[in-house]
């Protein structure tokens, strides 16, 4: 069964193109918008992994982060911080940090070297 | 233009056949009979199209299209098979080949083959125009940072929002180069409505700040400020509507004459009406979405006043949104209206103030002195 991504954004066109990235090779999908609705879509869903980007409009990426870290059922869920800020500190024990306009081969290859 | 074509084929009959129909087609036709003659021929005349029999003595069609990949990977290479060539096929798959035609050929086939082939081509050309477009643009904006940090902009806010754009801009070429490949035409066009949608914003942005870090002179006039408030209600208030949202404007002590700059001004009361109607669309299951527009005198001073019923905000965002590219809109906004706003405000001898909660609106408060700015001044920002 192939992996599954989550993918946390607020720009639709960047989701659609982590979309077309992750599907692209070989991977199956699932998306939020905010990271309210990340929450959610992590308990339904049960990705493999989770693309985060840091600044969006209601609640920040490292909000959600610290949420999903006091989920016992899902804490140990990677996540991959994908943003335009200058700030790998926000979330320390992120396994990459992405910045962007992003390289997509860079990004699938850290996916690959996480999760296979 | 003529589109140049190179036809290979070891046996003469079909060179000469295909030959006809395909200078028909309004193509500049060249000829090889062999793998050998062929690549001479690419090197020198650059086809966009190589036609070629898969099956031939010598260099055969396989080892012909890795060649001609190697020299030049955008040419459209179609193959002709015969029966029993699978293997031969899978292995042109491989090498990127554009498409297959089975012998013996049929006319229209051939045609749909090599129009398909053409399209593929144009839309690289377009890409390719785009692209070139936008990196000029970019040179300006490098050319524009100099000028900015003479203004004690920190490139490090106007940066944020370039990269969304940019990642954007790759997201929708991303898609087209995958619908190129997949041959999946819904997945190109949703790609280019990106991609163009993607640099009009970025020539939008980039034409803003030019016209904004510009010198240029206020024009102060002295005009009459019901006249003015009048205008700027009636040209928003329309656009409005047609959003769906309600415009309520109160001029009533809006009265007497002051002296501004009426271009400049305009610019940046819409800004902030503009800002409200996007909060009002924001806000979920809003009822009846409404923007009102005040204008009245106050100690020897216009006070305007912009209120919405839209999501409003809290005081985090309270204290950024007159940075330069502070946007909660992602590709929606750019973030440079209320920076625009305040800084024109400013040149008045004028203050902006705000009011809002989240969930419960926003009010914004426009003071502009009736004398307005010097002669001449500066409209740069400071
Ligand atoms: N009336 C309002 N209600 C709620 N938030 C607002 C309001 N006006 C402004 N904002 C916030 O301030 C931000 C900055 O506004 P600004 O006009 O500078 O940029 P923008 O509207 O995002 O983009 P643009 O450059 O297209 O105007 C907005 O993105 C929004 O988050
Ligand atoms: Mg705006």
């Amino acid at each position: 069964m192939p992996k599954k991504i989550l993918i946390i954004d607020d720009d639709p066109i960047v989701v659609k193109y982590l979309q077309a990235v992750f599907s692209d090779n070989g991977y199956d999908t699932c998306t939020a918008n905010s990271s309210s609705e990340g929450l959610e879509v992590v308990r339904k869903e049960k990705p493999d992994l989770i693309t985060l980007d840091l600044q969006m409009p209601d609640e920040w990426g490292p909000r959600f982060y610290r949420k999903l870290r006091k989920d016992k059922e899902h804490r140990d869920i990677p996540v991959i911080v994908v943003s335009g800020i200058d700030g790998d500190h926000a979330i320390q024990s992120a396994v990459a940090f992405v910045r962007k306009p992003f390289d997509p081969e860079k990004l699938v290859g850290i996916v690959k070297n996480t999760i296979g | 233009m003529e589109d140049k074509l190179l036809l290979v084929d070891d046996e003469e009959g079909i060179r000469n056949v295909l030959r006809i129909s395909l200078a028909d087609l309004g193509y500049t036709v060249f000829t090889a009979a062999d793998g050998k003659e062929a690549l001479t021929i690419f090197k020198e005349e650059q086809p966009d199209i190589v036609l070629t029999d898969i099956k031939m003595p010598g260099i055969d069609g396989v080892e012909l299209l890795r060649r001609i990949k190697h020299e030049n990977p955008e040419t459209e290479v179609i193959m002709i098979t015969g029966h029993g060539d699978m293997d031969l096929a899978v292995q042109s798959l491989k090498n990127d080949a554009t498409d297959f035609i089975t012998k013996p050929i049929n006319d229209d086939i051939l045609e749909i083959s090599v129009q398909k082939a053409r399209e593929k081509i144009l839309v690289r050309e377009k890409l390719r125009a785009y692209t070139a477009n936008l990196e000029a643009l970019l040179r300006e904006k490098s050319a524009l940072q100099d000028r900015l940090s003479s203004l004690g902009l920190r490139i490090s806010s106007i940066s944020h929002g370039i990269k969304g754009l940019l990642t954007g801009l790759d997201g929708g070429m991303y898609l087209v180069d995958g619908g190129l490949k997949k041959n999946d035409s819904d997945q190109i066009r949703e790609g280019w409505t990106i991609v163009k949608e993607m640099v009009d914003r970025i020539r939008k942005m980039v034409l803003d700040i030019l016209f904004y870090a510009r010198e240029r002179e206020l024009k102060p006039e002295t005009i009459d400020v019901h006249s003015f408030c009048q205008e700027v209600a009636q040209g928003v208030g329309q656009k409005l509507k047609e959003r769906g949202i309600e415009f309520h404007q109160d001029l009533s002590g809006a009265t007497g004459s002051f002296r501004v700059d009426p271009g400049y001004l305009r610019t940046a009361l819409i800004n902030i009406i503009e800002n409200a109607a996007d909060a009002c669309q924001k806000k979920e299951d809003l009822a009846a979405p409404k923007v009102v527009f005040r204008a009245a005198e106050e100690n020897g001073e216009i006070l305007f006043e912009i209120a919405d019923n839209g999501i409003g905000m809290d005081e985090e965002a309270r204290e950024k949104i007159f940075e330069l590219f502070f946007s909660s809109k992602g590709s929606q906004g750019t973030g440079l209206g209320l920076y625009i706003s305040q800084k024109v405000v400013g040149q008045h001898g004028g203050s902006i103030r705000v009011r809002s909660q989240p969930g419960r609106g926003s009010r914004f408060f426009l003071k502009v002195p009736r004398s307005g700015p010097e002669e001449g001044e500066s409209a740069a920002p400071a």
